[in-house]
């Protein structure tokens, strides 16, 4: 009897079809990933700053904050176990007040999307870059970092590949002793390229579909 | 009362902010496959903004002073009254002719520019405050060459000189047009009363009319690329000693970031000129002079009634 009861869930659970995916504990794992950073710039706001200094004291904070937008990417477009459920609530610790509000209401853009799951197989990142700024107040304590990341990762599923690309800029405040995101500027541009005919001749070349690509 | 130094860079970048970020919020400007994945072009942001619908009310300074001067005691050269509404994200700006001839509490009857050589800005805010009926909530001064420093380091002011200014005591030479000014040029645009008819109240407006062109180049510039806020910051605040937590200024400046120009009224309060013994000065019309500034301070928007005709029309 209850035998026959576990059966009737487990199928149920399963449509049907097979084994449910959390049954066969092969969610893939989450490729390693970081930006290429560049040296960080420092902004001072003191009236007679000391510059080499202030290069030297922009390193903890924009490390930091540099190992933040790692997460924030990881978890938007590369960590499976977010973008096979489509759900991306993991990135919202990183923003603050009214930030994680508009970060909340705009997930479409900030990661690879509700339905990335029914469009890719795999997402895997490409080379992506990061150029951070550090304000310093004039007493000379880090205020704010700027972070400008242009995130770079390829989608492949059946329907062919899409290339995200994101050009992101974040201004990070510390709150409780933590870096978290004030202002966000991030840009779209993705591009989907059809999957190459099973015959495909050589030297053909993907097709950039754009805004139009169905 | 909340009385804050800073410098006009942090007035000017309170008013130099400026983004589409937030009418952008959420838009998806291309196709979405679907999925929900993106494909095309799209945006999100967003730019946090102070709260309240009280509008902030900015004593804006510009020093007389000379290198080797008290910068604090000097006479104040140019003077703005900047309101900004947080909630309507309007603002006006208010400028008062420096000459003046005011009661300055404790000092009997001068010119409004000789509170801060008696008392320092502090004295400027109360004589501002007890003649107009305002409470100011910060003070910001800059000096001649912290203003040309300050230009100068967020690359120049792209302004559109309204008539032609020649004059050789404040160095300018100007034909009408958009142009870009260096720091020293902007000066002299902001200085000029000789070639202009309505004199100091010309100057005033023209004053305003580069915060105006502040505003919409750090709006240009910082819906483009966030970290030109640092940029500008940096550039105010390196001149000027302050008490205002560069947080605090941070916040006005994303607030102002979101004031659209057109949404800014320029004005300078009314009046004529007179002699007060054998010293020229400047006679407001001191009804009409309240009249401005309450309804400004009621929401950052000034009734048609109130807006007194531009000085500078006749030029």
């Amino acid at each position: 009897m209850v035998a026959a009861l576990v059966g009737v869930i487990v199928v149920a659970l399963s449509g049907g079809d097979g084994p449910l995916d959390v049954f066969d504990g092969d969610t893939p794992e989450t490729p390693a990933f970081a930006f290429e950073v560049t040296k960080p710039k420092p902004v001072e706001t003191a009236t007679d700053p000391n510059h080499q200094q202030a290069v030297t004291a922009a390193e903890a904070p924009a490390d930091a904050v540099a190992e933040r937008i790692d997460d924030l990417y990881t978890a938007a477009f590369l960590d499976p176990s977010n973008w096979m459920e489509g759900s991306y609530d993991e990135i919202l610790d990183l923003f603050d007040r009214g930030a994680r509000d508009a970060a909340e209401r705009q997930l479409d853009v900030l990661t690879a999307g509700p339905g990335a799951a029914g469009a890719f197989d795999t997402i895997t990142p490409m080379p992506s870059t990061l150029k951070l700024h550090v304000l310093f107040d004039p007493a000379g304590l880090p205020q704010s970092v700027e972070g400008s990341a242009r995130f770079v990762a390829k989608g492949t599923g059946a329907d062919g590949l899409v290339i995200f690309i994101s050009k992101g800029q974040f201004i990070f405040e510390k709150s409780d002793g933590t870096w978290l995101v004030v202002s966000f500027s991030v840009r779209r541009s993705d591009e989907a390229r059809e999957p190459k005919p099973a015959s495909s001749s050589p030297g053909a070349s993907p097709q950039p579909s754009g805004a139009e690509a169905s | 009362m909340r009385r804050r130094a800073i410098v006009l860079v942090v007035a000017l970048m309170a008013w130099v902010g400026g983004s589409v970020l937030g009418s952008l919020e959420g838009a998806v400007t291309a196709a979405a496959q679907s999925t929900g994945v993106v494909v095309g072009k799209a945006h999100a942001g967003y730019t946090p903004s102070l709260t309240g619908s009280e509008p902030v009310v900015i004593l804006a300074i510009g020093s007389g002073a000379r290198p080797g001067e008290n910068v604090m005691r000097s006479l104040g050269d140019s003077l703005h009254l900047i309101f900004i509404n947080p909630k309507t994200k309007r603002a006006v700006l208010v400028g008062v002719p420096r000459d003046a001839y005011l009661p300055i509490p404790g000092r009997g009857t001068g010119k409004i520019n000789s509170a801060m050589v008696y008392g320092g800005p502090e004295l400027l805010v109360k004589t501002m405050e007890a003649n107009f009926g305002v409470t100011i909530d910060y003070w910001a001064l800059t000096t001649f060459w912290g203003f040309t420093d300050m230009i100068n380091a967020v690359g120049g002011l792209t302004v559109d000189v309204p008539f032609p200014m020649i004059d050789p005591y404040s160095r300018t030479d100007f034909s009408p047009g958009v142009q870009k000014l260096t720091g020293p040029e902007a000066l002299a645009f902001s200085r000029d009363r000789h070639s202009l008819k309505q004199g100091d109240f010309g100057r005033q407006e023209n004053g305003g009319r580069l915060l105006l062109a502040a505003l919409a180049q750090f709006k240009k510039q910082f819906s483009v690329d966030q970290a030109r806020l640092f940029t500008w910051l940096g550039a105010g605040m390196r001149n000027i000693e302050t008490e205002m937590p560069l947080s605090e200024v941070m916040a006005l400046a994303f607030t102002v970031s979101k004031v659209p120009t057109t949404r800014v009224q320029n004005v300078v309060l009314p009046g004529g000129t007179g002699m007060a013994g054998s010293t020229s000065v400047v006679t407001l019309d001191l009804a009409r002079a309240r009249a401005i500034v309450a309804d400004a301070k009621k929401d950052a928007a000034l009734l048609k009634k109130n807006v007194p005709p531009s000085p500078t029309a006749g030029e």
